[in-house]
Order: structure tokens, then C-alpha cells, then sequence
């Protein structure tokens, strides 16, 4: 008979980056939406093609303090989980837990923040073209990062509970992935829904 | 010979599904979901097509008043929605679904239970659609659901939220199919199997998922859109408040034209796949071939103006769309020349598959005619609407799509149930179909010349178009006759057809040497490949192997395994050269969860819009269930 050894002898089981599926899944993933956030990118410039006047003569332009305040925090939560990232690289779990739950904190602020600017706003999303696509934008990020964040409960739970080694880390690399994703995402939709208006 | 039965009784105990309804509701194996697919799909095919025998009968003369002008509008738009979405894409990505790892040479494919949540998800979509329409609420738009038609002002009530969210919610199936696909082809090939040996068809599969990847976003940006101008206010598509409707054809047509190369490239693989095995020699011009799938893929991309020629667009931009929309039928070409070539000089046995493929070629170059006729832009204003177009993408569609279809059907059918079709009905029901189809619609180039507009309810009579249209209802009819006797040819021959051996065409492919129909785990001991054509001992000039059980490919030390674990060989992406031991999720429930949980926020957002948070969240935590670590893993 042929002998059924234990896989892990002959052929690795734990890999990651390409060789992994998660990278694999992740990676396509980030192509799916990515095509989304292009689309709402070119919908946002077809309708100001359109337009005599943009933002509308009734729309104020976005102001930019409070959304400068968010970009940091976001942009520091995509570095805090690159660090918890390398820590889980090298196999040390405690580290990478405290820079990840750093990272979350980053996104509870980033979430916050924008929470309060919509809800300030004088305009809801059924004034104009303006703001439809204004608050489609800003609800399709967030729900981003409402994302990432929900799936770093699973992964504390996980990490609480000894499951991540420095071998069996392909479930944390993949979520760094992806929060990298969606933080990089912001920075060209910042640049269209508050460089643009303001400054072009 | 006791050994391989020990192997192959561990394999079973490893891969097979729990007995009973627990069992069914979490089977995740590539098979089994496939063939879930494959019955939805034609049962769903079935209902398109007895609505458009509907309309047929409707417009059998002038002035029938058969069925009133709303439910006309209803099965018009349903029978679109669901021949593009609800069969086309779904059944191809199925033939994929089925056909890859067995093609390349895997246990399973690489998310097993992404198919699972997959297949549930296009389920409730589909019955989303058909419910709705059977309660007098369908789709009623066309399947374009071109704005302002479509608003919430002229078309009030359910039938485009029934469009737009059931829609959304199917490409979810659509995409993970697609992510699947792409990700089981790059890594888990069978160690030998460097990119330029996989077959046409999983090239083609390749092509068509990325595809997916591109397009589908487009079209649920654009329903979500439309959704919420119809059921929040907002004005993406309404020009009093700086909105456009143009927004809605580009969005539309971005994924619109590539969906017509999806449906249309996996069908160019299935061909090349059954023209190779009965020519008995490779593909000629393998890497011609394989590289015009992909700049099809390419180009579909940069002409989905040409939908929009009336719309009054700048003349530039309109020019260089219809250049690129001619450009097209260069790759095309290639990939009939080369089918051409491969059969060239042999002497095929025309056996039902090969038939459906020459038929295949006539519709198919018939369509590709018509195709770049109307990419003429003055050709183009003088049929727009009419029903000249209506006969060009059928001619299209059904030639890209139906007939490679049959022709697949019969062709992998022994793989598949271990059964042989009846060959007799096999080719009854292909003349049926064949003439059926031609009369159907070749008229229909005639009733649109002589200016008889598409999506109309009835017409007047005196117009010269009665004639015309009596002749595609007959046709139609001849063609539904057709199908009904490949229906009853699938269900005899299941029950009692001839047994088929593991390759029955000689074919030279990997799917072949696994045995018909494969069990769950797909091969006692792992294929390793050096060829295109495994199967063939003179590798491209197709000689059959002298020894037919294949063991020159399976090896049964390459690949040590886990007794109890699902396990896969993992490969790189170019050469194909083993890297690791790939582990495959294995039955769960979780996927059922999750896919019914989207479906409280898609289909519930047409009630409220608080069922959206609701089905998220219970979403989230299907989620982590299914991806939770297996005991074993710890």
C-alpha cells in the first residue's frame, strides 16, 4: 500500500504570499472592487462633466479640516497593521495583537470622524447628482473600513486563544492586505471628492 | 490490486458528502455543486424559453391580443434577464466548474465552499425572478432597463427593484465563480502542467473569468444606482437634478458588450475542446488560439459605445468605437481558421457533438456577418431597435452560447453520469434545433429591414410583416421541439443508456483519464503531465495510446498524502513545478448561512431598507463560521 505520510513532511502546508490561497482570494477580491471604486470615480467626473457649476450653486465645496484629521488616522492604522504584520513575520503573537488593536483604534477614529461630517452636512444625498455620488462614495468607503475592522475581531479572538504562529499566519497576512487595500483606496478618492472641488 | 482499493477507500472516506439532507445542504464537492448548476440552469432555460414561445404565439399575426401589453413586457424582460444571467453565465461557469480540476488534474478546486455559497446565492436570485413574474411583478423594462424608463416615475411598482437588487445579488455568484476559477487554474495544476499545456478550454475559462472580474462591478454600481434613485431619491440618472441617463447605457454597456464575450469565449473553448478530439490532433495553432481568446478579452472592453451609435455621441469617440468593434473580427477569425485547420484533412465521425459544432460554425459565422454590419455606423442608425438586431444577437448568442452548449453536453455527458446519450435522438433533436433556430430568427432579419421595431406587444397589420413573423413563430416552435427531445434524450439515457467507458471520443485531454463518472476525490493516484494531450502517446499528431488505462500520467508516490485530510498538490504559476500541499476546505454549512443572509439584505431591501443592516450582520457572523479553523487545524 502506498504509505499516506503526513503532508507536512514531504510538501509545506503553512505558506504564504503567492503560494497561498488566501493571497490568491484576496488579491482577486481587491481586483473585483477595485473595478467598483474606478466606476464611482468616472461616474463622479462624468457628472461633473456634465455640470455648468460644481459642486451645484446651493452645494458648499467640502471643507478640509476634518477629513485631513481622518486621512491621518486611517494612513497610521494602515501602518500599525503593517507592523503588527511584521511582528506576526517573526512569530512574536503579543506584539502583533497590541499594533492591530492600535490599528483598530486608528479606524473607530477615522469612523467617527467622518460620522460627524456627514451628519453636519447641510445636504443629504437627494439634493443633486453632487450629492448622490458625494455620499455613495463616502458609504462605500466606510463600509470598507467598517470591514476591515469587523474582521479583526475574529482574528484578536483567534490570536487570544494561541491559534497564530509564525507558520500559521496566512489568515493575518491576508487581512493586512486588505487593509492596506482599502486605506490606499482613500487617497484617490480624497483627491476626487476633496482635492478636486477645491483646488481644480 | 488490494493496496489501490485500501488508497481508494481511504480517498472516499476523506472526500465523500455526509448521507442525508445534512449531507446535501453541505455538500461543497466541485462535482456535485456543478451539477446543481447544470439542472438549475436548464430548468431556468426551460422557463426562458417557454416565455418567449409565449410572445411568439403573441405575435403569431397582427393585433392577437393573447396576452395583454404588460405582461408582454414582463416576459420580454424576464426572458433576457434570465437567458443572460439565470442560464448563459451560470451554465458556462458550471462547464467550468466541472471540467477544471478534473482538466487540470486536481482533487477539488481551490474555495470549495465559495461554489457552495455561490451556487445558493444564483438559486435564490433566480427564484427571486421567476417568483416575481409569476405573481405579476417581473422585470418590465427590457433586460437593459434603460433610464428614464426605468425611474421610479414611469416605471413605478417592483419590477425593475425586483431587476436591480436580484441582479446585484446574482453576480455575487457570478464573481466568486470567477475568483474561484482564476485562482484554481493559476495554482493548483498538475505538476507538469506549465501554462502552455493547459487545454484551450481552460484558457478559455481563464479569459472568460477575468472577465467577470471587470465587467460585472460596472453593472452592480449601475443597479445599486438605479436603486437608489428609485427608492431613496437619489439623482444619479435624473437630468433635473445634474444627473444624466447617459450614465446608465455607459455603465450598462461597459459590462453589457464583455458579457457578450463572456458568454461567447468559454463557448470558442468548448469547441476547440470537441474539435480536437474528433480531429484526433492538437489544436492548431495552440498559442494563436489561446492569445485570440485573450485579445477578445481585451477588446470587449473598448467598444461598448457601439450600443450607443443613436445615442448622439461625439463622431470621434463614435469612430473609434466602431473600428474597434470591427477589430474584433480579426481574433475571431484566427480562432476559425484554426478550428478549420485542426479538422482539415481528417475524417471525423460525425457523431452528435461534432454536429452541434458545425452547426456552431454557420449560425455563428452568420452571426459574425450581421455583427459587423451593424458595427457600421450608418447601418447601424437605419436598424437600431428594429428587429434586424434582434435576429444579429440571437444569431449571436445562440450560436456563441446554445450550440457549443449542446454540443458540450453531449460531448462530456459520459463523463458526467457514466452514461452515453442516444445518439438517434441526439441528432433528431440537433436537425430540430438547427432548422428551428434558422426559422426562428433568419426571418426576423426581413421583418427588421422591413422596419418592424423590437420590444413591441403586437403590430398592424399591412405592413408586409405578417408573413415574416408567422415564420418565426412556426420556427420557434420546431426549435422548442428540439429541445424537448434533448430533454427526454438526457432523462432516458440516464435511465437506462449505454455505459460509457473513461473515454469514449479518444479525446486527448486530462478529464478523460479520470473515471466516468470520477468519484468524489476525482483520482486514485494524482496525474503528472508532460503535453498538451496527456492522453496521447504522439503527443500533438494525436495517436491514441496504444494502453488505454493512462498510467504513464498517474502517479502514485508524486504526491504524498494525508489520510484524513483533503488535500491537493499545490503548483507554481508558469511552470507548474510542486510547491506545496494545498488543503481544501471541506463540508459546511456556513455557506448556505451566509448566502441566505445576503439575501435578507438584497432581496429585503425591496421591503425595507432595514433588512439591509439586518442580513449584513447575520452575513458576518455566517462568515466567520465558515472561516473559523477547523479542529485540525489547530
Amino acid at each position: 500500500m502506498a504509505t499516506a505520510t503526513r503532508a507536512g513532511e514531504g510538501m509545506p502546508v503553512f505558506v504564504s504570499g503567492q503560494k497561498s490561497s488566501m493571497w490568491w482570494g484576496i488579491f482577486l477580491l481587491m481586483l473585483i472592487e477595485s473595478a467598483v471604486f474606478v466606476g464611482l470615480i468616472s461616474s463622479y467626473f462624468y457628472l461633473f462633466a456634465n455640470a455648468s457649476v460644481w459642486p451645484p450653486d446651493e452645494t458648499s465645496t467640502p471643507s478640509l479640516g476634518i477629513p485631513i484629521i481622518y486621512t491621518v488616522a486611517l494612513a497610521a492604522s494602515g501602518v500599525f497593521a503593517l507592523i503588527g504584520n511584521r511582528a506576526i513575520t517573526n512569530g512574536d503573537v503579543a506584539t502583533m495583537r497590541w499594533w492591530r488593536l492600535a490599528g483598530i483604534a486608528s479606524l473607530v477614529v477615522f469612523l467617527l470622524l467622518k460620522a460627524y461630517e456627514y451628519a453636519t452636512l447641510d445636504y443629504l444625498w437627494d439634493e443633486s447628482a453632487y450629492t448622490s455620488i458625494l455620499w455613495v462614495i463616502a458609504g462605500f468607503h466606510s463600509a470598507h473600513v467598517l470591514t476591515v475592522m469587523l474582521k479583526e475581531i475574529p482574528i484578536q479572538i483567534l490570536a487570544w486563544k494561541g491559534f497564530f504562529t509564525q507558520e500559521r499566519r496566512s489568515a493575518i497576512e491576508g487581512a493586512t492586505m486588505y487593509w492596506i487595500f482599502v486605506v490606499s483606496w482613500w487617497f484617490p478618492l480624497f483627491a476626487t471628492v476633496y482635492f478636486f472641488p477645491n483646488y481644480v | 490490486m488490494a493496496a489501490i482499493t485500501t488508497r481508494a477507500e481511504t480517498l472516499l472516506a476523506t472526500w465523500e458528502a455526509e448521507a442525508g439532507i445534512v449531507g446535501w445542504l453541505t455538500q461543497v464537492n466541485h462535482k456535485a455543486i456543478a451539477t446543481r448548476y447544470f439542472i438549475t440552469s436548464i430548468f431556468f432555460f426551460f422557463l426562458a424559453g417557454v416565455s418567449a414561445l409565449i410572445m411568439r404565439v403573441q405575435l403569431a399575426q397582427p393585433e392577437l391580443s393573447i396576452i395583454s401589453p404588460e405582461v408582454y413586457n414582463q416576459l420580454f424582460s424576464t426572458h433576457g434577464t434570465a437567458m443572460m444571467f439565470l442560464f448563459a453565465i451560470p451554465m458556462l461557469e458550471a462547464v467550468g466548474m466541472y471540467l477544471i480540476p478534473l482538466m487540470i488534474g486536481a482533487r477539488d478546486m481551490i474555495f470549495p465552499r465559495l461554489n457552495a455559497f455561490g451556487y445558493w446565492v444564483y438559486l435564490i436570485a433566480g427564484l427571486t425572478v421567476w417568483t416575481s413574474l409569476f405573481l405579476g411583478n417581473g422585470p418590465n423594462a427590457a433586460w437593459f432597463n434603460y433610464v428614464p424608463l426605468a425611474n421610479s416615475e414611469f416605471t413605478p411598482g417592483l419590477g425593475v427593484d425586483v431587476w436591480t437588487t436580484a441582479i446585484t445579488f446574482m453576480e455575487i455568484a457570478a464573481l466568486v465563480a470567477a475568483v474561484e476559477m482564476i485562482a484554481t487554474i493559476f495554482k493548483l495544476r498538475a505538476p507538469g502542467m506549465s501554462l502552455n499545456r493547459m487545454p484551450i478550454l481552460v484558457w478559455s475559462m481563464l479569459v472568460m473569468s477575468f472577465m467577470i472580474i471587470f465587467a460585472m462591478p460596472a453593472v452592480m454600481l449601475a443597479s445599486v444606482m438605479l436603486f437608489l434613485d428609485r427608492s431613496v431619491g437619489t439623482g444619479f440618472f435624473d437630468p433635473a437634478m445634474g444627473g444624466d441617463p447617459l450614465l446608465w447605457q455607459h455603465l450598462f454597456w461597459i459590462f453589457g458588450h464583455p458579457e457578450v464575450y463572456i458568454i461567447l469565449i468559454p463557448g470558442l473553448g468548448i469547441v476547440s475542446a470537441i474539435v480536437s478530439a474528433f480531429a484526433r490532433r492538437g489544436n492548431t495553432a495552440y498559442s494563436l488560439l489561446s492569445a485570440s481568446f485573450v485579445a477578445i478579452g481585451f477588446l470587449s472592453f473598448g467598444l461598448w459605445v457601439h450600443h450607443m451609435y443613436t445615442a448622439g455621441l461625439p463622431w470621434m469617440s463614435l469612430s473609434f468605437f466602431e473600428a474597434a468593434s470591427m477589430s474584433i473580427a480579426i481574433p475571431s477569425g484566427i480562432a476559425i481558421f484554426s478550428w478549420i485547420a485542426t479538422l482539415w484533412g481528417t475524417r471525423p465521425q460525425v457523431k452528435t457533438p461534432l454536429l452541434y459544432v458545425l452547426g456552431f460554425f454557420f449560425v455563428f459565422i452568420l452571426g459574425g456577418i450581421t455583427g459587423v454590419m451593424v458595427a457600421s455606423i450608418p447601418f447601424n442608425h437605419q436598424v437600431h431597435d428594429t428587429y434586424f438586431v434582434v435576429a444579429h444577437f440571437h444569431y449571436v448568442l445562440i450560436g456563441s452560447a446554445v450550440f457549443p452548449l449542446f454540443a458540450g453536453l453531449h460531448f462530456w455527458f459520459p463523463k458526467v453520469s457514466g452514461k452515453l446519450l442516444g445518439e438517434g435522438m441526439g441528432k433528431v433533436a440537433f436537425w430540430l434545433t438547427f432548422i428551428g433556430f434558422n426559422l426562428t430568427f433568419f426571418p426576423m432579419h426581413i421583418s427588421g429591414f422591413l422596419g418592424m421595431p423590437r420590444q413591441v406587444y403586437t403590430y398592424r397589420a399591412g405592413l408586409g410583416w405578417e408573413n415574416w413573423n408567422l415564420l418565426s413563430t412556426i420556427g420557434a416552435f420546431v426549435m422548442g421541439a428540439g429541445a424537448l427531445v434533448t430533454l427526454i434524450n438526457i432523462l432516458a439515457s440516464i435511465r437506462r443508456g449505454e455505459d460509457s467507458v473513461p473515454n469514449p471520443w479518444g479525446a486527448g485531454t486530462l478529464e478523460w483519464a479520470a473515471p466516468s463518472p470520477p468519484p468524489p476525490y476525482n483520482w486514485d493516484e494524482l496525474p503528472r503531465v508532460s503535453g498538451r494531450y496527456p492522453l496521447w502517446v504522439d503527443d500533438e499528431h494525436g495517436r491514441l495510446d496504444p494502453d488505454e488505462d493512462h498510467q504513464h500520467i498517474l502517479e502514485e508516490d508524486a504526491f504524498p498524502q494525508h489520510p484524513h485530510r483533503r488535500e491537493t498538490p499545490g503548483t507554481r504559476l508558469l511552470d507548474s513545478r510542486l510547491e506545496r500541499s494545498a488543503i481544501l476546505a471541506g463540508a459546511s454549512i456556513f455557506p448556505l448561512l451566509a448566502a441566505l443572509s445576503i439575501a435578507v439584505a438584497a432581496i429585503g431591501s425591496m421591503l425595507t431598507l432595514w433588512l439591509v443592516p439586518v442580513g449584513v450582520g447575520l452575513a458576518y457572523f455566517s462568515i466567520v463560521g465558515w472561516l473559523w479553523p477547523r479542529e485540525e487545524e489547530w
